[in-house]
């Protein structure tokens, strides 16, 4: 049977087939190198109980049983829930909202000015941006309670303390929100707005009936995008609520991760790791049939 | 006679090897010493700095880098455990606290000093030689600052108030001293404001020859009274009315000592470095005392260490510097210069340069060292770091009021059997 042109020719021209792969094969070593064995790595890891040096002892799912069996992971669960809800559902209606405005041309002045200003506390440094939100919700020296005239215990009383993380949240990814929601904006077509105006239909009608459904698919990467980075949240409650590591009662998931780190146990670490990675995977998956279910 | 010679001879010969060894850490090339610390690097280049002024040897010998690993103790750890567990190369001159010592020590980790510490030896207050020795007779670590307890006040408010430190010998004059001062002058003489740091539960604890565990490494605490009056004792004070309700390492408490509204602290040694930054201009109306006599004893986390890891790349010589760093008398009196620190050595107690300060006046000297004999450190296991962020929790909902001290105390004994398993496994 005769051979296919193609393969003729790369019997012909051995190189050709080789190419392909020279080209992908600096990726696939990097991958190889900086994921895929760190990855298999932090599964063995987990599965033994390691001080990160000294000899590794097997314990098999050990370490994820008394992770499973600890209330302490389940509060921290429960509290990147709430940092992640909690501070999920101002940051989107406010995004959308600045989004709506400056895209309708209400506000066509002073552009260059406020949308630097509102994107920038994503620039400033979460360390930095972390310490002075821990002084404004200070109890003496705090702007809030100086306004207010009040010594709320923003910092110290558990029932408060997640309030300054939620504020400071909303405050930094606001403006990374805003510029993701006014680019999608500007893909929905001028024509499609017009015609729903020449169709009599009012600014609210508008946006429930063209703008929302339209923008789906940027809602549905927004929302992905911010539970997977809310679940990794870290450094803004542990700065903002101690001086090292924020109480195991308003500190979040990742802080499994570090408590075991500084408790020298590297294998429960690990597995607090991939309890993490399942969340994740979890939330995602719970997401992605929420939207399609929407469609 | 022929013995006596030969005994001579021999010891002729080894003082030479010992000399010629020191003088060969500090020939060759200058090489680059990694000193890891945390928070900041200024006072520790000052100092570096006075260092080589004083061995110019070590100056030529080696340029010292301070890096900041952490922003705490705990910090500086986890980055340690982190390198060598990535097999990277290690600092030469790590700081850390006592509390992390027994880690680091009982792995078998750390470079034996003893060396580089005998010519100074006896000149080494027992009680911290007695810490820096390892359970081999081996010497593991240097002390950075011992750290008794020392109660600072404001000498000028607790006139006013007609308080007497040394007439505050109970918890209950402790507190009642607490409402005088309040009531007199407006300020607080302790803050109690939740989360209180483990350091206050361990303060209270080391004093009393308490331990987490038995001698196997488990853990058996939940009905061990001395744990329990020091949970007490601590709510007693929380609610007492008596203390400020600011938390310690909040935006409030260095305001609370640059205003004025805290005048006096029940804490350890190390406070002085900041009450120096955080109240310049109150100099002169500081001084100290030993704690309360019911409450004296132990200290908070034993003393600031230096250690050397057995793999950092010029162990022997960064063994050498810090042994010079910690000890030498003259020198010594330089970093007291900067910062304040005390060496505890027996001749720094008599050393009149030590009594001279014009923020604390001459009582820093003389209480630090009376303090000093009551120096007692919690036997720490290596897996302190996670006993107590399990213990600090469990503490501050009780005294928050959110759990009963019964359950504060079996929950938290659940949780480390559940965490850590056995402490020496």
């Amino acid at each position: 049977m005769a051979k296919p042109k193609a393969a003729r020719g790369a019997a012909r021209y051995p190189k050709r087939q080789i190419a392909p792969y020279l080209f992908i094969f600096p990726f696939l070593l990097s991958f190889l190198a900086f994921f895929l064995v760190p990855v298999v790595y932090s599964v063995v890891i987990s599965l033994m109980k390691y001080k990160g040096y000294g000899t590794m002892k097997y314990v098999g799912f050990d370490n994820y049983r008394r992770l499973f069996t600890y209330n302490a992971m389940w509060t921290s669960l429960l509290n990147t829930l709430e940092y992640f809800i909690l501070a999920m559902i101002p940051v989107m209606i406010l995004a959308f909202l600045l989004a709506v405005v400056v895209r309708s041309h209400a506000l066509t002045r002073w552009q260059k000015v406020y949308k630097p200003l509102l994107f920038m506390p994503q620039v400033c440094a979460v360390v930095a941006s972390s310490l002075v939100f821990k002084v404004i919700f200070g109890t003496n020296v705090g702007a809030i309670n100086q306004i207010l005239g009040t010594s709320f215990n923003f910092l110290g009383d558990t029932k408060l303390m997640k309030l300054p993380v939620i504020c400071m949240l909303i405050w930094r990814n606001t403006g990374w929100y805003f510029i993701i929601f006014l680019s999608g904006l500007t893909t929905i077509s001028d024509d499609l707005l017009d015609a729903a105006k020449i169709d009599g239909a009012t600014s609210v009608q508008t946006m429930f009936h063209v703008t929302i459904p339209v923008m789906k698919p940027i809602f549905k990467l927004t929302f992905i995008t911010y539970a997977i980075g809310a679940f990794k949240l870290y450094t803004e409650p542990n700065l903002i609520l101690s001086k090292e590591e924020a109480p195991l009662s308003v500190a979040p998931f990742v802080n499994m991760i570090t408590t075991n780190i500084n408790g020298g146990s590297l294998g429960m670490a690990s597995a607090a790791g991939w309890i993490l990675v399942l969340f994740i995977l979890a939330l995602t998956v719970m997401q992605m049939r929420m939207f399609k279910e929407g469609e | 006679m022929k013995k006596l010679l030969a005994l001579i001879l021999a010891l002729g010969l080894l003082t030479t090897c010992f000399g010629a060894l020191a003088e060969d850490l500090y020939a060759g090339e200058k090489v680059k010493l990694e000193m890891a610390v945390w928070n900041s690097v200024e006072t520790y280049e000052k100092i570096n700095a006075s260092l080589i002024e004083r061995f110019p040897e070590i100056g030529q010998k080696a340029d010292i880098e301070v890096v900041i690993e952490g922003d705490g103790d705990v910090g500086v750890a986890q980055k340690m455990r982190l390198l060598l567990g990535a097999k990277e190369t290690l600092p030469d001159m790590v700081r850390v606290n006592y509390a992390q010592f027994a880690e680091f020590a009982s792995a078998g980790l750390l470079y034996d000093l003893s060396a580089a510490v005998e010519p100074y030896k006896a000149d080494i207050i027992p009680a911290v030689l007695d810490m820096m020795t390892g359970e081999d007779g081996g010497i593991y670590c240097l002390p950075q600052e011992a750290k008794p307890k020392v109660w600072y006040y404001r000498t000028d408010v607790f006139e006013k108030a007609g308080v007497n430190p040394a007439d505050v010998k109970t918890m209950e004059d402790y507190i009642e001293a607490g409402r005088k001062v309040h009531e007199a002058t407006g300020t607080w003489i302790e803050n109690y404001g939740t989360p209180l740091n483990a350091y206050d539960l361990m303060m209270i604890l080391s004093g009393k020859d308490f331990s987490f565990t038995d001698e196997n490494g488990d853990f058996h605490f939940a009905d061990n009274e001395v744990l329990r009056e020091a949970f007490e004792t601590l709510k007693t004070y929380h609610d007492s009315g008596a203390f400020s309700p600011i938390e310690e390492w909040s935006a409030d408490w260095q305001a609370a000592f640059t205003s004025g509204e805290l005048s006096s602290q029940l804490i350890a040694s190390w406070m002085k470095q900041h009450l120096l930054t955080w109240a310049p201009d109150q100099a002169g109306l500081w001084s100290c005392a030993e704690w309360p006599e019911e409450m004296r004893g132990g200290s908070d986390a034993g003393m600031g260490i230096w250690i050397v890891f057995k793999d950092a790349p010029h162990a022997a010589l960064a063994a050498d510097i810090l042994a010079k760093y910690s000890f030498d008398p003259e020198f010594r009196r330089a970093v007291y210069s900067i910062n304040a620190v005390i060496p505890p050595l027996l001749s720094a107690k008599t050393d009149e340069f030590y009594a001279k300060n014009d923020y604390f006046g001459p009582e820093l000297q003389k209480v630090y060292f009376e303090a000093l004999e009551d120096l007692k450190a919690y036997p720490y296991e290596p897996t302190f770091s996670a006993e107590q962020v399990i213990i600090r929790d469990y503490l501050n909902d009780y005294l928050n009021g959110n759990i009963s001290l019964d359950d504060a105390l079996k929950n938290a004994e659940a949780d480390m059997i559940n965490q850590i398993g056995n402490a020496y496994d």
